[in-house]
């Protein structure tokens, strides 16, 4: 990685202005994101391999069987920190040519002019403040990349280096034939390099979302913003999105190598640029070697592995995930997981990701859309989403609940709310809003379990006899069902073995007398429609 | 916040779809048109048929019925389709339970035996049964016509048996071997059932090839014995009055029907 | 008398066999008398000497093939089927692509109607399709009205080669569109979306994605409807009448009219020979295809 770039000098200037090596110039260069075009000329400070050495004449071009191009670039000009084969756009020009030449002909030029150049080992450098490093590429390459600007923005996508950037769906509806709602009304704003998961059970929409972001279905109202631009009616080649399907969608007939390349390749990337990022992120992946095998030849995760690289070498706007980890069996899905995670936190992109698995999406995401027909059920934070869920069905599908419907009967002394579920009276937290009637949330890590002489049970607010009906070892833990009344059973998840010995005596057996107790602010009041 | 921008189903059509769709229409109706052009034309009311018809009637299809040979070469077709596809299916189901119960290589080649006369050109196959026939001093029967029509339905009928057969499961037959039942009766009892769709869709298909089958019979066929595909060949090569028109309606309508029929039973693309 | 079991065993599956042998008898005893003797007849005859007044007489001689091969006339006949098969397959395939996609890719309501519509004509008696064709493409026909509405000359279309080519095309089409229907549907969707996500458009598509994995269906599509074509009798001889004459009909008149027997054998045995050859070489395009490393273990 190139740190920040202090100073530009152009090392020649252009017949009408002539200008010692070394100086910062402020034109005539043009900066237009994403990339920065500027005029360098060939090189009159030339290295070779064995030192630095100053050049003030051509026929050192002539002589020197290798050459560099030194580069820098100048104050006042905005840039991103630089990646190691980034793009930008150059035009060599040399002294005694009209301004309005072709880099094509000057490229013929130079080749016919035998000078010596090497491609191969051509390198260009950008010297920074304290040191320099080696842009990968040669001369010829890089220029013969640039003599195409114009097929650079023939699909619509630039390529470059991305600010991330921020996507906002508006209202989006789609319906299916008639009476099939699909989407309703979905708003949902997604920040700069924020990694969001859409979560719900089959036919939520999510997925139809997902096509909708990417342009493979076309909403029935509402806009597709990215970066406050408005895209919806763009089509799927034309949006910077980056898309793993849950198939995967590999070509088959390609190697992998041409498959991660594709993408590139609509992006009329010089060819030697292409094999080096394909490389790069073969590596990044950790596929490093299998460039030439065919996608029938790899494994399912190594497959997926591929698929992801395939989307994220384009450097993106967006990353889509539709379901990826689903086809992986649950060692490889845990693995993936956190793959997935840091790869989209290096390179910071934003990113959608679709599934079912609510594990997955609490582990993954900085926050986590639970939807549900169509809508949105709650978007926030995975803890907010656990702990504060603000339906039923938020809280009946992330995680283990105890739901218990009920009536709340009024304040107690100790600043917790009287709540009537059937023949028991539970002590619930406080909440601003009365009704007679709610809902409350206990999860089953909250909740402790005593055998009845043990006196610690009576310290919790809510503490109640009960019968053990069921009991699972589930490794870490395990989980219970305790009868506390005649119409409610308790679902509790206790630690098989505890760091303090609480229960070191006290092994679950089904049909066992218990008491279960909790405190009254580990229950939650789910907010009713 | 503002209501969304609303998107109708008009928006999205952008002209290259239409042109899409009138590409796959053009591509639709030339596939069709002769068959349109001629149960159009049958309603013709004038002595030539002119498409489109300047008056409707029915006239021809009074005179297509009412044609002594037509009628004669009908009931040649149907009983001959009818004894082709029987001996064919016969001769299929258990050539298919033969190969089926064989692994690959000699299947394949098997296969590759029976499937030889769809391989063969019509033409060859038509002149090679004519030079058989007149050698053998069988000539040209119902009989010769009957064993060749079966010949050719034969590739059909195996397929389609041996398509089924592959879709029955294996463990079955062996639960009713362990109940008690001979290898004979498996197949009879247990497997044959099964697949009887397959086997209904191969005979109607054997059925309708025979009936269709032009080439082949254009040389067995004598004054006595000509099949309806072949009169109205002739007819067609030497007349041009519309009834033609209304017997090939007929026809039309009658496979059709047949067709349908098959798919209720056995979808059509497991045939191919 | 009870065998020991391995004996029990071999003498079952020896019965076994044997059963299994005698279910392949009928129909090889079919094939082997009803087809393939007439195959070797046919292959006798074409060896045999032409009498004038229709007879032959026993021969070994080579002198039909060489006719047929030599003759200008006959070899004109041959170039003619060959094009007229090259061109109707190219025909099929450039029509029937973009059908068989619409197909494959298809809404179940539109799928429906357009499976329906490739296969009436393949239900419909050729001879009821060529007269229709007959009808559209004579002087006074649809299609010479259409032109003639438009302002085009009015191009002769009945007994021309052209005529034979537009109705060939049609009744090979079913064949085109099932064999590349059956290819496209195992190309996933997703590819297509994949390719079209990574920035491809929908020529690009096209050219990268569906054309490298549908080749496959293109040679197999495209040899059958050559071998079909080239074999072809009652729509050459119903639409292009006298003035086209291809090795189906011409072997035609030589059996039924001109009665010579041999030639038309040596002819038929020639026609059968290139379609065979079609057959070996399609084998071993889309065997090399095929032949791809396996996937790691």
């Amino acid at each position: 990685m190139i740190g920040p770039i202090s100073h530009l000098s152009v090392l020649r200037r252009r017949p009408a202005e002539a200008s010692p090596v070394g100086n910062a110039l402020s034109g005539p260069f043009k900066v237009t994101s994403p990339c920065l075009e500027f005029a360098v000329c060939s090189p009159s400070a030339v290295e070779s391999e064995q030192g630095a050495r100053s050049v003030s004449d051509k026929s050192d071009l002539l002589t020197n069987n290798q050459k560099r191009i030194d580069l820098a670039f100048g104050r006042g000009y905005a840039h991103n920190a630089w990646d190691s084969g980034q793009r930008f756009t150059m035009m060599v020009e040399e002294s005694g040519l009209s301004n309005s030449v072709s880099t094509r002909n000057l490229m013929r030029r130079h080749t016919s002019c035998n000078l010596g150049l090497v491609p191969e080992r051509f390198g260009f450098m950008a010297r920074t403040q304290n040191d320099r490093r080696l842009l990968p590429g040669g001369f010829r390459e890089t220029a013969m990349a640039m003599i195409r600007p114009r097929r650079w923005h023939r699909s619509g996508v630039s390529d470059g280096p991305t600010m991330p950037i921020d996507v906002e769906l508006r209202r989006i509806s789609k319906r299916f034939g008639i009476g099939v709602v699909a989407v309703e009304d979905f708003s949902l704003r997604i920040a700069p390099g924020e990694l969001v998961s859409l979560l719900g059970p089959s036919g939520c929409g999510k997925t139809t979302m997902l096509r909708i972001i990417a342009g493979f279905a076309m909403p029935d109202a509402g806009s597709v913003m990215f970066g406050g631009k408005d895209i919806t009616d763009e089509p799927p080649n034309r949006r910077d999105v980056g898309m793993l399907f849950q198939s995967y969608a590999l070509f088959p007939h390609m190697t992998v190598e041409a498959n991660v390349a594709y993408g590139l390749r609509m992006r009329s990337v010089s060819k030697l640029e292409m094999r080096q990022r394909v490389h790069q992120v073969l590596e990044q992946v950790r596929l490093t070697g299998t460039g030439q095998r065919y996608p029938r030849q790899l494994s399912g995760g190594q497959q997926q592995r591929v698929a992801l690289a395939r989307a994220i070498v384009i450097r993106p706007s967006a990353l889509l995930l539709d379901e990826p980890l689903s086809n992986l069996d649950a060692k490889l899905r845990q693995e993936m997981r956190g793959e997935i995670r840091q790869i989209q936190q290096t390179l910071g992109i934003t990113t959608i990701f679709v599934t079912h698995d609510q594990e997955e999406a609490l582990t993954m995401s900085d926050r986590v859309v639970v939807m549900n027909r169509g809508r949105v059920e709650q978007a926030g934070a995975p803890p907010e989403v656990y702990r504060t869920p603000k339906s039923l069905f938020v809280a009946h599908f992330i995680g283990e609940a105890n739901i218990f419907h009920g009536s709340v009967l009024g304040r107690t002394e100790r600043g917790t709310q009287l709540f009537a579920l059937d023949d028991l009276r539970l002590e619930i937290e406080e909440t601003p809003a009365v009704h007679a009637t709610a809902a409350i949330l206990i999860r089953p890590e909250r909740v402790q379990v005593f055998v009845p002489a043990d006196p610690r049970g009576q310290a919790y607010s809510n503490h109640f006899p009960g019968t053990i009906e069921a009991a699972f070892y589930l490794g870490p833990s395990v989980g219970l069902r305790v009868r506390i009344a005649a119409n409610v059973l308790l679902h509790v998840t206790l630690p098989s073995e505890s760091s303090d010995d609480t229960f070191s005596n006290f092994v679950p057996r089904e049909g066992d007398a218990v008491t279960v107790a909790w405190q009254a602010s580990a229950s939650r009041v789910i907010p009713s429609p | 916040m503002h209501a969304p921008r609303q998107r109708r189903w008009w928006h999205q059509l952008k002209p290259i779809v239409w042109l899409w769709w009138s590409m796959i229409g053009v591509i639709v109706l030339f596939l069709l048109a002769p068959i349109i052009v001629v149960v159009i034309g049958s309603f013709s009311d004038q002595a030539y048929l002119v498409f489109p018809p300047q008056g409707l009637s029915l006239r021809w299809y009074v005179q297509a019925v009412s044609s002594r040979d037509f009628r004669d070469s009908t009931l040649i077709s149907l009983e001959l389709g009818v004894l082709a596809a029987l001996l064919s299916t016969i001769i299929g189901i258990v050539t298919a339970l033969g190969i089926a119960a064989r692994q690959r290589p000699a299947a394949d080649m098997l296969m590759g035996l029976v499937s030889a006369p769809l391989l063969v050109p019509g033409i060859v196959v038509g002149i090679a049964m004519l030079f058989y026939f007149t050698d053998i001093g069988v000539g040209s029967t119902f009989a010769s016509l009957v064993l060749a029509h079966t010949v050719l339905t034969l590739p059909y009928v195996v397929r389609s048996v041996l398509a089924g057969l592959e879709t029955v499961d294996r463990t079955v037959e062996e639960a009713a071997h362990s109940l008690g039942a001979s290898r004979f009766s498996v197949i009879t009892t247990v497997t044959l059932p099964m697949i009887r769709g397959s086997v209904l869709a191969g005979a109607v298909f054997a059925f309708i090839i025979s009936f269709d089958e032009v080439i082949v019979t254009l040389f067995l066929a004598s004054p006595r014995v000509t099949t309806l595909p072949v009169r109205m060949y002739n007819y067609i090569a030497y007349t041009s009055d519309p009834s033609i028109a209304a017997i090939s309606t007929l026809m039309i309508v009658a496979t059709v029907t047949l067709v349908l029929v098959i798919d209720r039973y056995v979808g059509f693309a497991r045939l191919f | 008398m009870r065998l020991p079991p391995r004996q029990a065993k071999a003498r079952r599956t020896a019965a076994v066999d044997r059963t299994q042998t005698l279910l392949l008898a009928p129909g090889l005893v079919l094939l082997f008398g009803v087809f393939m003797a007439p195959l070797c007849i046919t292959l006798r005859y074409s060896l045999n000497r032409f009498i004038a007044g229709g007879s032959q007489e026993t021969a070994f001689v080579l002198d039909n093939y060489a006719r047929f091969i030599l003759d200008p006339y006959y070899a004109a006949i041959l170039l003619r089927t060959l094009a007229l098969g090259s061109g109707v397959a190219l025909v099929t395939l450039l029509l029937g692509y973009p059908l068989a996609y619409a197909i494959a890719r298809g809404r179940s309501r539109w799928r429906a109607l357009l499976i329906a519509a490739t296969l009436i004509p393949l239900m419909t008696n050729v001879v009821v399709r060529s007269y229709g064709w007959m009808i559209l493409l004579s002087n006074s026909g649809v299609i010479e009205d259409a032109l003639a509405e438009l302002g085009l000359p009015r191009v002769k279309l009945l007994y021309t080669m052209t005529g034979v080519v537009l109705s060939l095309t049609q009744v090979m089409m079913p064949f085109m569109v099932l064999t590349l229907v059956g290819v496209l549907q195992n190309i996933s969707g997703d590819l297509e979306d994949a390719a079209c996500g990574l920035g491809a458009g929908r020529w690009r598509v096209f050219r990268d994605v569906l054309l490298p994995l549908s080749l496959p269906g293109i040679v197999a599509g495209s040899f059958l409807v050559f071998a079909l074509t080239i074999s072809a009798f009652a729509t050459p001889r119903l639409v292009g009448g006298a003035s086209v004459e291809v090795m189906a009909t011409m072997i035609y008149d030589q059996v039924l009219n001109a009665l010579n027997w041999p030639f038309a054998s040596a002819t038929s045995i020639i026609l059968l020979v290139i379609v065979l050859a079609l057959m070996i070489v399609q084998g071993r395009l889309l065997r090399t295809r095929a032949d791809t490393p396996k996937p790691a273990a």
